[in-house]
């Protein structure tokens, strides 16, 4: 039962409020990534793990951010192996990450830092679906 | 005539030598009575061979100049190979210093008895000669060096003498029976006479028949006593005439004995005296030597001695005849009486074998004494002159310092005249010179015999010292011959053990050591190749068992002892080259790997062990190392190593991610370059 004095200072402070947590969360997703962010959502892969055994990531989707190591080679119709360098409880290990040939504009050179999503394959090899330079 | 006369003396000396040889019976034969000072009673044997082992001699010996050799049945044989000779001449070299006035006082005596027995005045003054010999006999006979030869002479001119007046006194008997046996003969032929006063017989008186009946028995019975007295007088005329006879050659013949004794005695200077003393005493003074008949005599009398008959034939045939002759009345009586032996058997097998061995062996002796005195005569002086000839030779050899020459010619003087005044003067010292010289040869010989060259050398060279004339000349060129021949089969041997032919090298060290048993160079060698070969067996062994088990550290360490071992082996050599060959490249690896360390590159270090020890896994130096590297990085080794786990367990992107991170620990491994590579074709490939 609401009480009809206090009716409207009671709809304004309420109104005020709701505004206020629907400004406060499109702040927050704003500051997450906004609702056009890819990486949203995605977990960031264990390097150490990785390294130890590469199979368990099969399938998952995962991202990083790593330095580009070096070139590891390309196959025409496969796509570009790149390493990146990226950190871990464990120091700095070397993550290897297939650029495949859909995403063959992006020419990563050493050095550069990048956002990486991939996918893991069935081998365990971190294929990368995405790329956003730092 | 001169080899006869060699042959003689040979055979006197070979006589002497094996007297100690003849089957050991004495002869038995008494000597002859009244002869009892005379030669040995039993005469030596022939020897078969002289000093050749080889046996019997068959054939007719072939005698060469002197008594420097005779050659025998086609073999050689020297007088003083007879080692009863040798053994006597050493006693001879060594016997102490002989008085030299006693040797000269009683050569002068010798020597003037035969300068007065000259046969020109035995033939002037016949028996008057005795006179004045038998003084000098007499004093030599007395002389202590004469050891009884001229005793024996002066006894047998004494039995002679004897002998003959023996048979003067029989001679005075003879007469006296031939005298009784005229007057028997007389009687008989009176008796046989028909007497005046003798009964007739008258045709008619029975009586008077009668009476002559008994008259010419009884005339007949004295006749035939007459008759058998006669008979027994001329008996005993004969054996007395044959006594006579017999004792005068019994004289005669003990002469001839004692002078053929001292012949084969070699007495020669006594032969001389006796011969001259026979010469003086009987006609016949160079006649036949009548001795061999009666040693066949005796010797026939030895064979007949302990055999007897099995049938006798003892007949006696006696034939009487009377008769009316001429002269009166005869009776005449003939007995004859057989006595005849006959399937004549042994009663003592072995005593008759002895004495028939004794009989042969006189047979033989017989064959050897020369027919006349000359002869014996002539032979021992020859012995004499030869015997001086030879002493003389010895002096001159010792002079010109010639032992060897000097050794023989007073060996064979020896041989011959070892009686005689030259060789028992002969200097003492000089005889200790020549001893020594023997002992040295002997001492040669004894080394060359027992081919123990060491010593035969140190021996000659001993004796090139004492003498010029070295007799071992050829031998010492044949020592060197040895000597080559052992080196050769030494080294053959060698050889052979090298390339590990036991039986090659066993049988040239039988040959080596046949040649020069005690070549002293043989012990060791035959040591040092036994041993080399059992080291190269175990050598091989031990290779075998190495190379079985990879142990090509401890070959290339002993590769010098391997190497010879396995050299006749292809095969093995062939393993044992790739064992060392392959140690060859470890240790290439352990090189760098040790040279990585010490630059303080462990991840090389130990990248490059890892590579050695892929090469070699059986090296455990590489291993140690790679171990010492690899604590020095240890976060590289692990990646790397877990980069191989993730590889075999099929993790391609793992092991990427590992080798990744190796890298980036050590940027220059090749391991890690390598499997990025290879992890990263395969990635993409799919």
């Amino acid at each position: 039962m609401t009480r009809r004095a206090a009716g409207k200072t009671n709809g304004l402070l309420l109104g005020g409020i709701i505004a206020g947590v629907a400004v406060l969360t499109l702040a927050g997703v704003w500051v997450l990534g906004g609702f056009s962010d890819s990486f949203r959502g995605i977990d960031k892969i264990d390097a150490s793990a990785y390294a130890e055994s590469a199979k368990p990531f099969q399938g998952g989707s995962y991202q990083f951010e790593g330095v580009v190591d070096s070139d590891l080679g390309f196959e025409q119709g496969t796509g570009r192996l790149i390493s990146f360098r990226v950190s871990s409880s464990r120091g700095q290990i070397c993550l290897p990450a297939l650029i495949p040939n859909s995403l063959k504009r992006i020419n990563p050179q050493k050095g550069q830092a990048y956002k990486v999503k991939v996918v893991g394959r069935d081998d365990g090899l971190l294929v990368v679906e995405q790329l956003e330079k730092l | 005539m001169k080899n006869r006369n060699c042959l003689l003396l040979l055979g006197l000396i070979l006589i002497l030598v094996e007297q100690s040889e003849l089957i050991g019976q004495s002869n038995g034969s008494p000597p002859a009575a009244g002869g009892q000072a005379q030669a040995t009673a039993t005469l030596p044997a022939l020897p078969n061979g002289g000093g050749n082992s080889a046996g019997v001699p068959a054939g007719t010996p072939e005698p060469t100049t002197g008594l420097d050799g005779v050659n025998w049945d086609g073999k050689s044989f020297k007088i003083t190979d007879v080692k009863i000779i040798d053994s006597k001449f050493s006693a001879y070299l060594n016997e102490p210093a002989i008085s030299y006035e006693e040797e000269k006082e009683y050569a002068k005596l010798v020597n003037e008895l035969l300068e007065r027995l000259d046969v020109f005045r035995i033939r002037s003054e016949g028996k008057k000669l005795l006179q004045e010999v038998l003084p000098l006999l007499k004093a030599a006979s007395r002389h202590p060096r004469d050891g009884g030869c001229c005793r024996q002479i002066y006894n047998a001119v004494g039995v002679d003498a004897q002998s003959k007046d023996s048979a003067l006194s029989k001679e005075v008997r003879i007469m006296a029976l031939k005298k009784e046996i005229e007057t028997m003969k007389w009687n008989m032929s009176l008796t046989a006479r028909p007497g005046t006063m003798e009964i007739k017989p008258s045709f008619n008186s029975t009586s008077s028949s009668f009476e002559y009946e008994e008259a010419q028995r009884e005339k007949r019975t004295r006749m035939a006593f007459m008759q058998n007295d006669l008979e027994d007088k001329y008996s005993e005329l004969l054996a007395t005439q044959n006594s006579i006879v017999s004792k005068t050659d019994d004289a005669r013949l003990a002469l001839q004995r004692m002078i053929v004794g001292n012949f084969i005695n070699k007495r020669f200077d006594h032969v001389m005296i006796a011969t001259s003393f026979y010469r003086l005493l009987y006609s016949d003074g160079a006649g036949e030597v009548k001795l061999q008949e009666k040693i066949i005599e005796e010797a026939a009398n030895n064979a007949k001695k302990l055999r007897s008959a099995t049938s006798f034939d003892r007949n006696t045939t006696t034939s009487e005849t009377m008769g009316v002759g001429t002269s009166g009345l005869y009776s005449n009586r003939t007995t004859t009486r057989n006595n005849s032996d006959s399937g004549i058997t042994s009663m003592l097998p072995s005593a008759s074998e002895a004495l028939g061995a004794v009989t042969a062996a006189k047979i033989k002796v017989a064959s050897l004494i020369p027919d006349t005195m000359t002869e014996l005569e002539m032979i021992s002086q020859e012995a004499i002159d030869q015997c001086n000839r030879y002493v003389s030779a010895v002096r001159g050899h010792i002079a010109q310092n010639e032992l060897e020459n000097a050794f023989e010619r007073l060996q064979e003087a020896f041989a011959v005249g070892e009686q005689l005044a030259s060789v028992r003067s002969f200097p003492r010292e000089y005889k200790q010179q020549l001893w020594k010289y023997k002992k040295a040869v002997k001492e040669a010989r004894a080394g060359l015999a027992s081919k123990d060259l060491g010593k035969a050398k140190l021996a000659m060279d001993r004796l090139g010292q004492m003498t010029t004339d070295n007799p071992f000349s050829k031998e010492e060129s044949e020592m060197g011959n040895i000597t080559t021949i052992s080196a050769m089969h030494l080294a053959k041997a060698r050889e052979a053990a090298t390339r590990g032919d036991r039986e090659t090298m066993n049988k040239e060290l039988e040959e080596a050591a046949k040649i020069w048993p005690q070549n002293p160079a043989l012990a060791e060698a035959s040591a040092k190749m036994l041993d080399q070969l059992n080291q190269q067996v175990q050598g091989k062994e031990d290779l075998r068992k190495l190379l079985q088990q990879k142990n090509y550290k401890y070959i290339m360490e002993e590769k010098a002892r391997f190497l010879a071992a396995s050299s006749d082996e292809p095969v093995l050599l062939e393993q044992l080259k790739n064992a060392l060959e392959t140690q060859g490249k470890a240790l290439a690896w352990k090189a760098r790997i040790e040279e990585l360390l010490k630059r303080g590159d462990p991840y090389g270090a130990w990248e490059e062990a890892e590579k050695g020890i892929s090469e070699h896994p059986e090296n455990t130096d590489l291993m140690k190392l790679r171990s010492d590297a690899s604590v020095k990085c240890p976060e590289y080794v692990d990646k790397i190593e877990k980069a191989r786990s993730a590889e075999s367990k099929d993790d391609p992107a793992a092991a990427l991610a590992l080798y990744l991170a190796a890298r980036q620990i050590y940027p220059q491994s090749a391991l890690a370059r390598d499997g990025i590579a290879s992890l990263a074709k395969k990635l993409l490939a799919k």
